[in-house]
């Protein structure tokens, strides 16, 4: 448990302009975080705010356009950013698994479910066919699938929607990695399956030590099954801590809002809090706090300069409210 | 609340579908019943909705809640059954008067990215349906109608010449409601109008919704599984499984005092921020595929509390309270709760309501 399984430091990534006097855009600006072995952390945040590039960027399996400008991803001791592409795939799928957030566009709807799951075992893996066929049974078998050997022989458009999440669950697991993350695995999903498949990955990572990454835009669902939250608007995390903690206790305005919105958290027929505007595009950023231009609160030093995540361990936020005047308005 | 006692009435209605994974026999069927092939998309349906209310059906993905939304619209034909809106058996409708109903009831449909056409701007979109169904109106009136629409939806008019791809999720999903509005609809039919949108986006959706029908009184059936957003907004709540309402009552008795085992298994599968979530109430399973090939409740396969009857007998739909209606044999008949004996362990560990009273 001492040192981390990935460590991120200070990573910016950056999408390159298409025409020469345009600048390129800071979509991450400066994000930092560690996870250890068998853990579950969420990243929370709305649609814009970063979440999916940071996990694409773990990996390095984003788009052809954005660069890793400054910052070092540690994975298993390894400095994932100077790995060349041939050993990078080694780490991806085998090491570091992927659950997406659209189970039918994530899997072929040509390829029956075997012929899936074997490609992925045996492109890593140097067994014979019959062996992988008994590992991806395992692996069916361990994500609830009802009679798994008739399920491989079917494609896809076969399987319920909360079936096919589990197969592209079982996917990411064949290989046995030590770290999933799992890019909004639920929102294509009902209340039912979600709360299904939510309670199967907590099960693998209490049973099987795998770490979980967990990005979603929804508090609710992260309340009961995470250890830590982090909690990211517009390309830095604003706020992080033990998510039991931080939902008790949210200090940055943005999570505050956030829980606010909830529709349970005011009484029927009342209207809702809402975060007034919408989050700043990348280009619009300027040398002042993201949040500034919807936040309740901002005052003068908001607009004068970024606020800093201060270190340590603990529950912490970023945010000059918690600097310059301790007993400000709570929630 | 209650001028007119209904505005829309749905009884008894069956619309089934060809299963896509049968092969469908070359010769004519002799039979009209329906064959092993087919699915049974809505089955036996009953539901009226007053004037002025909001009612929302919420049910699992595949328990035909879009084919209802369908039906409803008249953008399907019922194979059997009845709706009618104030009176008027709408299958039956002719061309002229199905326009005319068309423009008293409007849609929101779930994705807002694909629910605008992406060629035309946001102006245009709105002014299609306004003239299209008032002829007669001047151009440049329809022009001020809308940019008025997009006022009351909280848009500034000035994105009025942007395209669908230049506004948010939030903006797209206020379009399509101003849509919906441009041709003063009584009645609105919304598909999972939230579940595209981030929980931020969300709120403003829902405050939108209820401003909009305070102001013109308009009746909502709405379409959704986020149940915390339905336990907002409804007037009265409606769980539909297998293409049949299982519980029907106001919101608070679907909340407090929910009967079903499948509103039970739904309640207790929705995500709290501040409770432990109830692992009690849970189902077995998938959705079935609605073949009809078993007899008996539909529920009977995930149920844990089901017992030798729902293996026979469809459950009937009984009143328990006023306006509190329940299909389960574990409600219709006190005698016989006597469930099978593993299950009975569970009952008294979970927070159960007492299915006599």
């Amino acid at each position: 448990m001492t040192s981390p399984l990935l460590q991120v430091t200070d990573l910016h990534v950056n999408f390159i302009s298409r025409w020469p006097n345009e600048p390129n855009i800071d979509v991450l600006r400066g994000v930092c975080f560690e996870l250890y072995r068998g853990e579950r952390v969420a990243l929370v945040g709305e649609s814009g705010a970063g979440k999916s590039l940071l996990a694409t960027s773990i990996i390095q399996l984003f788009d052809s356009s954005a660069r890793i400008r400054q910052g070092q991803v540690t994975f298993e001791g390894k400095q994932l950013t100077q790995l060349k592409p041939k050993q990078l795939r080694q780490i991806r799928g085998r090491r570091i698994g992927m659950v997406f957030q659209d189970p039918m566009t994530n899997l072929n709807p040509s390829l029956t479910l075997e012929q899936q799951l074997l490609e992925c075992i045996l492109s890593h893996r140097s067994i014979s066919r019959a062996e992988a066929r008994l590992v991806a049974l395992h692996k069916l078998r361990q994500v609830h699938i009802p009679a798994p050997e008739a399920r491989l022989q079917q494609y896809p458009h076969q399987l319920s929607a909360g079936q096919r999440q589990r197969a592209t669950i079982a996917m990411a697991l064949a290989l046995e990695p030590t770290l999933i993350i799992a890019d909004e695995p639920t929102s294509a999903l009902d209340v039912t399956m979600q709360a299904e498949v939510m309670s199967l990955l907590t099960h693998l990572c209490h049973n099987n030590g795998v770490a979980l990454l967990l990005i979603t835009h929804d508090l609710s669902l992260v309340a009961h099954a995470s250890d830590r939250c982090l909690i990211m608007y517009a390309g830095k995390i604003v706020e992080q801590g033990p998510t039991s903690v931080l939902i008790n206790d949210a200090q940055h305005p943005y999570t505050q809002g956030l829980i606010k919105a909830l529709p349970q958290m005011s009484s029927p027929g009342q209207p809702l809090f809402q975060i007034p505007g919408q989050m700043p595009v990348a280009q619009e950023l300027g040398n002042h706090c993201a949040f500034a231009t919807r936040c309740e609160f901002a005052h003068d030093k908001c607009w004068q300069q970024t606020p800093t995540m201060p270190t340590g361990n603990g529950h912490r936020a970023s945010c000059h409210l918690l600097t310059a005047a301790p007993a400000r308005a709570e929630r | 609340m209650t001028p007119t006692p209904n505005l829309l009435q749905i009884s008894n209605l069956h619309k089934s579908y060809q299963a896509p994974n049968q092969p469908r026999p070359w010769w004519p069927s002799l039979s009209n019943t329906a064959s092993a092939s087919q699915i049974k998309a809505i089955n036996g349906l009953n539901l009226s909705i007053a004037k002025g209310e909001t009612l929302c059906v919420v049910g699992e993905s595949g328990c035909g809640k879009s084919t209802l939304a369908r039906l409803v619209m008249g953008l399907e034909q019922p194979d059997q059954g009845h709706i009618s809106y104030q009176g008027n058996n709408i299958s039956s409708l002719k061309h002229k008067q199905r326009q005319d109903y068309r423009q008293r009831m409007q849609m929101v449909f779930q994705d807002p990215y694909t629910a605008l056409n992406p060629r035309l701007t946001v102006l245009h979109a709105l002014v299609e349906p306004l003239l299209y169904h008032q002829p007669q109106l001047k151009r440049q009136n329809a022009i001020d109608q809308a940019m008025a629409q997009l006022l009351a939806v909280g848009i500034d008019p000035a994105l009025a010449q942007r395209f669908p791809h230049q506004l948010s999720g939030g903006q797209r999903q206020r379009i399509n409601i101003a849509r919906a509005l441009m041709v003063q609809p009584e009645f609105i039919v919304a598909d999972e109008p939230l579940s595209a949108l981030d929980v931020s986006i969300q709120a403003q959706i829902l405050n939108l919704l209820a401003q909009l029908q305070q102001r013109q009184q308009l009746t909502f059936l709405i379409f959704s599984h986020n149940l915390a957003a339905v336990e907002h907004m409804a007037d009265r709540v409606a769980v539909m499984y297998e293409g049949q309402i299982c519980e029907i009552a106001s919101r608070e008795k679907i909340f407090n005092h929910p009967q079903h085992p499948y509103t039970k298994a739904l309640l207790a599968a929705s995500p709290q921020i501040y409770q432990a979530p109830n692992t009690h109430h849970k189902l077995v399973g998938d959705v079935p595929n609605r073949i009809p090939t078993q007899q008996g409740c539909s529920l009977q396969d995930r149920c844990p509390k089901a017992f030798e009857t729902c293996r026979h007998q469809t459950p009937k739909s009984i009143e328990m309270t006023t306006g509190h209606w329940v299909a389960c044999h574990l409600v219709a008949d006190p005698t016989n709760t006597d469930p099978i004996p593993d299950t009975q362990v569970e009952l008294e560990k979970g927070n159960h309501h007492d299915p006599s009273h």
